[in-house]
């Protein structure tokens, strides 16, 4: 494995399994672009396709519904390297069947 | 920042940090550099490492084209705060060649053939994911890049794809044209490098 693959396999772990605020099946699930809890579906999906749409309100609407900081960082955070992964895994598939 | 924390959350070691950061730069602080400060065993540890790395570590790609890349990929996922800091970065490292100002149209933009060919594969990969295929690998290989220079450009284009998200989701912003060149010129002179004591 090149060294880039082991510095994300490391940030990736980080994200995902640090002790934090959320659960980590529910950072996992924003990670993989998996079925999330209602309070959850809209926030990561924004992150991960439309986050040049955010706003503050997006933030807003979970502290209203009980959500820390913390823990909107910590999905934020799954999301946006969920997101990014989806997309490097999708050019190493592509060179590894390009021969 | 759009969550409180990541402006007053920090602990001693890295608000002390931050303080000092604020005091030498006479400007507002990277909302970057808060970010990967808040709770860095989270995300910023990890991150600065492949950061620099990615950016600043041994490639067939100059620093210049891989701030390049960043600036593209930046681009098309619209976060305003991240092509501002990195078109900067660009045209510092590269000169008047930069071409930044040439990156919506660079199909035709007058880049290096290597470049062209590495940019219409992050392009893919950052707007269709989905359709990557392998063909699209063998154009950036027809035009002589190699497969390690491949690697190391998806690697660059994982970056921005998650910084740009986070700095859009968080609302990264600059306080003045000032700022972002500042931060574009801290960004050049310090390499991606922060010390590690700053980061337990």
């Amino acid at each position: 494995m090149d060294q880039h693959a082991l510095e994300v396999m490391d940030l990736r772990y980080a994200v995902l399994e640090s002790p934090g605020a959320t659960d980590p099946a529910v950072r996992d699930a924003a990670h993989y672009g998996m079925r999330l809890p209602e309070l959850w579906a809209a926030y990561v999906a924004r992150v991960r396709e439309e986050s040049y749409q955010m706003t503050d309100l997006d933030v807003e609407e979970l502290l209203a519904a009980g959500c820390t900081e913390d823990a909107i960082f910590e999905m934020t955070l799954a999301a946006a390297v969920g997101a990014a992964t989806q997309r490097l895994d999708a050019g190493l598939r592509a060179v590894r069947e390009a021969d | 920042m759009r969550l409180r924390v990541l402006d007053q959350g920090h602990r001693p070691r890295q608000r002390l940090a931050l303080r000092v950061m604020r005091l030498v730069s006479r400007t507002q602080v990277d909302p970057v550099a808060k970010v990967t400060l808040y709770r860095p065993e989270l995300f910023g540890r990890p991150w600065l490492r492949f950061v620099e790395s990615a950016m600043r570590g041994p490639s067939e790609w100059s620093e210049g084209e891989r701030e390049l890349f960043g600036a593209f990929v930046s681009r098309l996922n619209l976060c305003g705060f991240c092509v501002g800091v990195h078109e900067r970065t660009s045209e510092m490292i590269l000169g008047g060649d930069a071409g930044v100002d040439r990156l919506g149209q660079w199909r035709d933009g007058g880049f290096p053939p290597k470049v062209t060919a590495m940019f219409g594969l992050l392009e893919k990969v950052t707007l269709e994911p989905d359709a990557v295929r392998p063909q699209d690998v063998r154009v950036v290989r027809a035009a002589g890049v190699s497969d390690t220079a491949i690697l190391d450009g998806l690697y660059v284009g994982f970056l921005f794809n998650t910084v740009n998200r986070l700095a859009n989701a968080l609302d990264f912003r600059w306080g003045s044209d000032a700022d972002r060149r500042g931060m574009a010129s801290r960004l050049v002179r310090n390499r991606y490098h922060v010390p590690d004591f700053l980061l337990r």
